[in-house]
C-alpha cells in the first residue's frame, strides 16, 4: 500500500447552493433548483476565480508547490503569512557568522532537496563538528571523553542495536504502506520504551539519548519509535552515513538562497504578511481570505503550513475533526535550536548528553572564529532552557568542558511563533495509525502539502518540504488541466 | 551577563564620546556601549537599526522611542501590536522585553525575552540613543 489514494469529497447540495447564491443571488435558494442550474453556477463560480490555485504557506514546500504549478501553466498566488518566504528556514547573521536558526543540513541522500541544488547551482560547505576530533558523551555521573577507535566502535553498536529494526519495518522508507502491519505493530512505542527492550552501556546510553532527542528535537518520551526508525532506514540504516546526511552540510549562501531562486523561478505572485483566516469551499471553488485582507478566489488550495498551526484557520466547511485533532495533539512539544560563541578556538567538538544529570542535549562545532569557536546545538525542552541566557547556556555546557565561558549565545523560538507553533519534530506514539494517512488527505479542493506530512520519506526535513509540495503540485495539475 | 561598564561609548554615527547617564525608571547605568553589545547579540538576527530599512523578520528599531507600536514604515504588524496605543517607552520597553509574547499575547516576536534587568536597561540606552 502506498499513500492511500485521493478520495474526492462530494460536494453536497448545500454547498453548491452555496455556490449558486453567490454568484446568482439568493432567488438560486428557491426549493425548485435543478441540479442543472447548480452545475451552472458552479460552473461560472470555478470560472471566475482569481487564480487556479492559492498556496497558502511561503515555506520550501508551498515554494516549491508554486513554481511547478506556475509552469504547468496554473496562475498560482502564494500567501505567506510572514515577512519573508522560507517557513521554518531561516538564516541571519550573528557576530559575523551567517547562521541558520531553522532547518539546515542537507545531503545528497535526501533526493528532492539534492535535486534543487544541482538544478540551481547552489554550493555546500561543511560544519566542522560533524566530523569531530574530540567527541565528550555524558551519562549521568559518568562522562566519557571519546578518542578511540574501539569507543566508537561501541557507540556504533549501540546505535545498531537501537535501530536494529529499522531496515525491517522501513525496508521502503517512502512508502509507509509497503510494511504498514510492522508500523503498526510498534506504533505505540515511545523512542524511550525502546530502551527498555535493548541493553546498553552508559556510553550508548549517552549517546543514543542525545541523538534521537537531536533528531526529534523533543523529549526521548514523547516522540514515535516508529517514526524515529523510519529516519535510520533513510540514513541508509548506518552509523556512518547518519552524521554526514543528518548533520555536516549546509548551503554556503543559506537556505533562503535556495528558496529564493525557487520563487523567482516559479514566477508566481507572492504576498508576504499576509495570514489566512478563513477558507470556505464554495461549489467547486475555494474563497480564502486573509486576515483583514480582501478575500481571493481559486480553484484549488494547496495547504503547507504546518500542521500545528492548521487549527488556527477557519475551514468551511469544517476540516476533518481528525486533522484538527492532529492539529492540537499529533506533535510533541518541540525543543530549541541555539547557537553559542565561546571563548578560545576549541576544534572539531561534539558534545552529547543524556540530562540525567544536568540538561540535555547534543553540540557541535559550527564554525571556528580568530579566538572563538561557534557551537551549534538542541536542547529538548524548549521551556527548560532560556537559549537567550549566557549564564543558563553556560552551565548546560559546562557539564562537557568545565572552563568553557558563553560570550553570547541567540536562538529563534519557533514555538513562540504562531506560525510555526515549533520546529520539526516526529509524532507522538501513536501518530501514524492515528492520524498520518488523514493528514495528507485531500479534501474537497484543498490539498495538503508541507514538509511535516504525508510519504516523502525524508519528512521533517527540507528535502521532504519540497518533495511533498512537488508532488501535490503534479496531482493538483493533473486535476485541474484534465 | 554582567553589569554595564562605564567606558566611553564611540558613538556608531562617529561624532563624540557621550557620557554615561541612568536609566531613570531602573537606575541602572545608562552605558550605550553595552546596550550595543546587547542588541547585536540579541536583536540583530531579526531587527534593523538602520533608519528606513527594516529587519530580515523585524522592523527598524530606528526612533522607536517615542513612536506609537506598529509604526515602523513598510512593515506587516500583528493585530495585537497594532492595538496598543501609548507609545513606546523606556519603561514599556523594558518591560515588553521581559517576554514578548506574554506581554502582548499574539505578537508575533517569537522571542522569549532579556531576562536579565541589566542587559535591558542597556539595550534601552541603545535604542533611547538612536532616537536622539
Amino acid at each position: 500500500m502506498g499513500e492511500r489514494e485521493r478520495s474526492s469529497v462530494r460536494l453536497s447540495r448545500r454547498q453548491l447552493l452555496g455556490a449558486a447564491t453567490t454568484v446568482a443571488g439568493a432567488s438560486l435558494w428557491s426549493k425548485t433548483i435543478s441540479a442543472a442550474a447548480a452545475d451552472e453556477s458552479t460552473r461560472k463560480l470555478v470560472t471566475r476565480a482569481d487564480y487556479d490555485v492559492i498556496v497558502v504557506g511561503g515555506g520550501f514546500s508551498g515554494v516549491t508547490a508554486a513554481r511547478d504549478l506556475q509552469k504547468n501553466g496554473l496562475r498560482t498566488l502564494v500567501l505567506e503569512a510572514k515577512g519573508r518566504i522560507g517557513g521554518r528556514t531561516f538564516d541571519t547573521q550573528f557576530r559575523g557568522h551567517h547562521i541558520e536558526l531553522g532547518g539546515t543540513w542537507v545531503h545528497w541522500v535526501q533526493p528532492a532537496v539534492w535535486a534543487e541544488i544541482l538544478r540551481y547551482g547552489m554550493e555546500i560547505e561543511e560544519t566542522p563538528g560533524a566530523v569531530p576530533d574530540q567527541l565528550v558523551a555524558i551519562d549521568g555521573e559518568k562522562r566519557f571523553t571519546v578518542r578511540s577507535a574501539a569507543q566508537m566502535d561501541e557507540i556504533n553498536r549501540g546505535l545498531q542495536q537501537y535501530f536494529d529494526e529499522s531496515a525491517a519495518v522501513w525496508e521502503r522508507p517512502y512508502d509507509s504502506g509497503y510494511r504498514w502491519k510492522e508500523i503498526v505493530a510498534r506504533d505505540a512505542m515511545s523512542t524511550a520504551d525502546r530502551l527498555k527492550a535493548i541493553k546498553l552501556t552508559p556510553l550508548q546510553h549517552a549517546f543514543v539519548v542525545a541523538a534521537v532527542e537531536a533528531q526529534s528535537n523533543c523529549p526521548i518520551e514523547q516522540t514515535s519509535y516508529v517514526d524515529m526508525l523510519r529516519w535510520w532506514a533513510l540514513c541508509l540504516n548506518s552509523p556512518l552515513i547518519a552524521p554526514d546526511a543528518l548533520a555536516r552540510f549546509k548551503l554556503s549562501a543559506g537556505t533562503g538562497s535556495l528558496v529564493q531562486k525557487i520563487a523567482a523561478d516559479g514566477k508566481s505572485e507572492v504576498r508576504l504578511s499576509t495570514p489566512v483566516r478563513r477558507i470556505e469551499q464554495q461549489g467547486g471553488a475555494v474563497l480564502v481570505t486573509p486576515l483583514g485582507g480582501k478575500s481571493v478566489s481559486a480553484r484549488a488550495v494547496l495547504l503547507a503550513v504546518p500542521p500545528r498551526v492548521l487549527k488556527d484557520i477557519e475551514f468551511m466547511p469544517a476540516l476533518s475533526a481528525m486533522k484538527v485533532e492532529a492539529s492540537r495533539n499529533g506533535f510533541p512539544s518541540s525543543g530549541i535550536k541555539l547557537y553559542a560563541e565561546v571563548k578560545g578556538r576549541l576544534g572539531k567538538q561534539q558534545w552529547l548528553s543524556s540530562g540525567k544529570k544536568q540538561g540535555n542535549g547534543l553540540f557541535w562545532t559550527y564554525a571556528q572564529g580568530e579566538n572563538s569557536t561557534l557551537m551549534v546545538g538542541f536542547c529538548p525542552r524548549a521551556e527548560e532552557l532560556d537559549a537567550n541566557d549566557e549564564e543558563a547556556v553556560q552551565g548546560v555546557l559546562r557539564q562537557f568542558e568545565p572552563s568553557v565561558e558563553v560570550l553570547a549565545c541567540t536562538s529563534y523560538a519557533w514555538h513562540r511563533d504562531p506560525f510555526a507553533q515549533g520546529t520539526y519534530t516526529g509524532m507522538r506514539p501513536g501518530g501514524m495509525t492515528r492520524y498520518f494517512t488523514e493528514l495528507a488527505r485531500p479534501e474537497g479542493q484543498i490539498w495538503m502539502a508541507g514538509g511535516d506530512i504525508g510519504d516523502n520519506s525524508w519528512r521533517g526535513f527540507i528535502d521532504g518540504a519540497i518533495a511533498r509540495g512537488s508532488r501535490i503540485a503534479r496531482e493538483i495539475s493533473e486535476t485541474l488541466l484534465t | 551577563m554582567s553589569r554595564c561598564s562605564r567606558r566611553p561609548f564611540l558613538v556608531a554615527f562617529g561624532t563624540a564620546c557621550l557620557v554615561s547617564s541612568t536609566i531613570a525608571f531602573s537606575g541602572e547605568p545608562c552605558n550605550p556601549e553595552q546596550g550595543a553589545d546587547v542588541y547585536a547579540n540579541k536583536c540583530a538576527i531579526c531587527h534593523s537599526v538602520v533608519e528606513g530599512h527594516n529587519g530580515v523578520v523585524g522592523p527598524s528599531l530606528f526612533g522607536i522611542i517615542g513612536r506609537i507600536p506598529a509604526r515602523a514604515p513598510a512593515f506587516s504588524y500583528s493585530a495585537s501590536m497594532t492595538n496598543l496605543k501609548d507609545p513606546w517607552t523606556e519603561r514599556r520597553i523594558d518591560w515588553f522585553l521581559q517576554d514578548p509574547p506574554a506581554r502582548v499575547p499574539g505578537t508575533y516576536m517569537a522571542f522569549t525575552g532579556l531576562r536579565d534587568p541589566a542587559a535591558r536597561a542597556a539595550v534601552v540606552c541603545y535604542l533611547v540613543r538612536l532616537t536622539k
